[in-house]
């Protein structure tokens, strides 16, 4: 799974891709489905990289050796973490972990939290991370515009 | 991702993504630095997690009301995948863990949005109700000034009381400084010094003090040790512990971790309980109640006019400044969120009174409150000295916990030590709450 995603996702050392923005979570989910369909079944001894055809939707994303400040690069890296949550949310609920790692495998794991760039926003007026991991809001909620400290769930930079 | 950094160390122009240890440094005590402000901005928050990305290294931190602890970095651009699998291991676990595993736990016992605190030592008269309190929503939360996270929480009794008892009570929740922890006795100074005063007993002249009232001081009445009791277990609670601000540094035999350097550590809660119901004065419904509050607390009353002020009326009718030259306690904290505004119920529209049209409603009873950075003044020194000079010098530790004011707070003290040694005996690990039992009555 690693491989597969560190396949997909890194371009260089420091330089990765993300799903462009046109890219619904819904088919970010079904590629990794794919993706893990093609890992090996339980007792074959097949080895080697698995690699999906999710290349064709990536676009270049954070870049961390940059020489100067990328573009977007915080929207970026905040869509960077939220495709590595999908991609272990749905390895985690799959037939894969269902089979090799039966104490893993979670059917009704809740979906990840939302990673956003708060990078030109302020929070509650004051201060601003860059990225926030939003608190699962509730069902019938729409996320804000400008959240509130108690809605973050954790803070990144 | 990195972009407040420049607030701190980087100057325009200079790279912010490529991996450097001064930067990392700075990274992470900005985030460890947001992640304390997330933290006191939320009930049920127990911890904060924050992470960093300076370059390849990902990095971790947690901070909690101990310290803070930093995680080594995981390189990402280091060889094999045992790097990048802690990397999705701990993005992951943020993501997709349970709220109370990132720190979001609804029953923790102090900024949890109920928990029971117990008074076992309370009187078995009017004030029996306070054995067992509940505590049900936090009121304010005065860290802006102080950075010590004082809040004032809105608490009930447990059990049905008679309807005598009063429905509510307000706890205020901070962690002790040295003089912080004699509050409930610095007040009570103040008030019998008062009442002194208003019997001609402390050779002010009472035309003087006419203005002054007792509701300028909380009254203390008992003062207990307080017990937090887990709603889920059913145990005493562990709260030992004071952080607020953090810096970095490198280890020395291993400059990629990074240490943050804990202060305040293993500190003991303080609670008072106040028989009011108080918010801080930024809630006022009107300017005019505002300076309202303003002259109350600080004079007493608010009719007086100005201009009949002479020098030495001014001085002697200024509540706090009674304290200090009659009582000989200076206030020393003298901020928006220590001058309260009393509620006669905890309801919505106690809290925000609505107006009439164009008239205001009514200025509610203003208290000065809120006596924690207190200090008794030293006999030898003047009050504009004393004025002068920093809290941290006019506060002195003589005795490490408990000795911040002195000669005065002596009795306290030992009382203090000896009942927090009693409990102490047989739970040498556990650290009790100190607290003390305030009720202000009119």
């Amino acid at each position: 799974m690693v491989a597969a995603l560190d396949d997909t996702l890194n371009v260089s050392e420091m330089e990765w891709c993300i799903p462009s923005d046109d890219v619904s979570y819904d088919v970010i989910i079904t590629k990794v489905q794919e993706t893990l369909a093609k890992l090996p079944k339980p007792g074959t001894t097949k080895h080697g990289t698995v690699h999906s055809d999710f290349r064709s939707l990536v676009i270049p994303g954070p870049n961390f050796a940059s020489k100067s400040p990328p573009m977007q690069h915080e929207g970026n890296v905040a869509r960077f973490y939220t495709t590595i949550s999908l991609a272990v949310w749905v390895f985690l609920r799959s037939d894969y972990v269902k089979t090799h790692f039966p104490r893993s495998y979670d059917p009704n794991l809740a979906a990840p939290r939302e990673v956003i760039s708060l990078a030109k926003d302020y929070v509650s007026g004051q201060r601003k991370p860059d990225i926030a991991v939003m608190h699962r809001p509730p069902p019938d909620s729409n996320l804000p515009l400008k959240p509130r400290w108690p809605q973050i769930a954790c803070i990144g930079m | 991702m990195v972009g407040r950094i420049a607030y701190y160390a980087i100057t325009e122009g200079e790279v912010k993504y490529a991996s450097k240890p001064e930067l990392q440094k700075s990274a992470l005590r900005y985030v460890t630095d947001q992640t304390w402000f997330m933290m006191i901005h939320s009930y049920s928050r127990r911890f904060s997690l924050g992470l960093t990305q300076c370059g390849p290294d990902f990095t971790l931190c947690l901070t909690d009301r101990g310290g803070n602890c930093t995680t080594e970095s995981a390189n990402l651009s280091g060889p094999g995948h045992a790097h990048i699998h802690r990397f999705i291991q701990a993005l992951s676990h943020i993501t997709l863990a349970p709220d109370e595993e990132i720190g979001d736990d609804h029953f923790f016992q102090t900024f949890g949005g109920s928990f029971q605190m117990k008074f076992p030592n309370a009187p078995n008269n009017d004030h029996r109700y306070l054995k067992d309190l509940t505590i049900v929503s936090r009121l304010f939360h005065a860290f802006a000034f102080t950075g010590k996270g004082t809040q004032i929480l809105l608490a009930k009794p447990a059990e049905p009381v008679e309807t005598t008892f009063p429905t509510h009570v307000v706890v205020k929740d901070s962690w002790p400084t040295p003089a912080e922890t004699h509050e409930a006795y610095l007040i009570k100074h103040v008030r019998e010094c008062l009442r002194l005063a208003k019997d001609n007993q402390f050779g002010v002249t009472v035309a003087e003090l006419k203005h002054l009232t007792l509701q300028s001081f909380p009254d203390v009445l008992l003062e207990y040790f307080c017990e937090s009791v887990n709603p889920n277990t059913g145990e005493l609670s562990h709260e030992a512990t004071n952080v607020r601000r953090s810096c970095g540094l490198t280890e020395q035999t291993n400059p990629k971790v990074i240490k943050l350097l804990e202060t305040f550590q293993r500190r003991l809660r303080y609670r008072i309980v106040f028989k009011d119901i108080v918010i801080d004065s930024t809630w006022f419904a009107s300017r005019r109640e505002y300076f309202t509050c303003l002259l109350r607390t600080l004079e007493g009353k608010d009719s007086r006019p100005y201009i009949s002020w002479t020098v030495e009326a001014h001085i002697i009718c200024l509540a706090h400044q009674f304290a200090a030259i009659d009582a000989q306690i200076l206030h020393g904290d003298v901020t928006p969120f220590n001058q309260w505004l009393v509620m006669k119920n905890a309801t919505v529209e106690e809290a925000v009174p609505e107006w009439t049209g164009n008239q205001p409603p009514t200025p509610r009873q203003a208290q000065l409150g809120d006596f924690g950075l207190a200090f008794k003044l030293s006999e030898n020194r003047t009050f504009i000295q004393r004025l002068s000079e920093a809290p941290a010098t006019t506060t002195p530790i003589r005795d490490g916990d408990g000795g911040g004011t002195g000669g005065l707070m002596k009795p306290a003290n030992d009382k203090i030590r000896k009942a927090r040694d009693e409990k102490l005996k047989d739970k040498p690990l556990l650290a009790m709450d100190r607290s003390v039992i305030i009720c202000a009555y009119y």
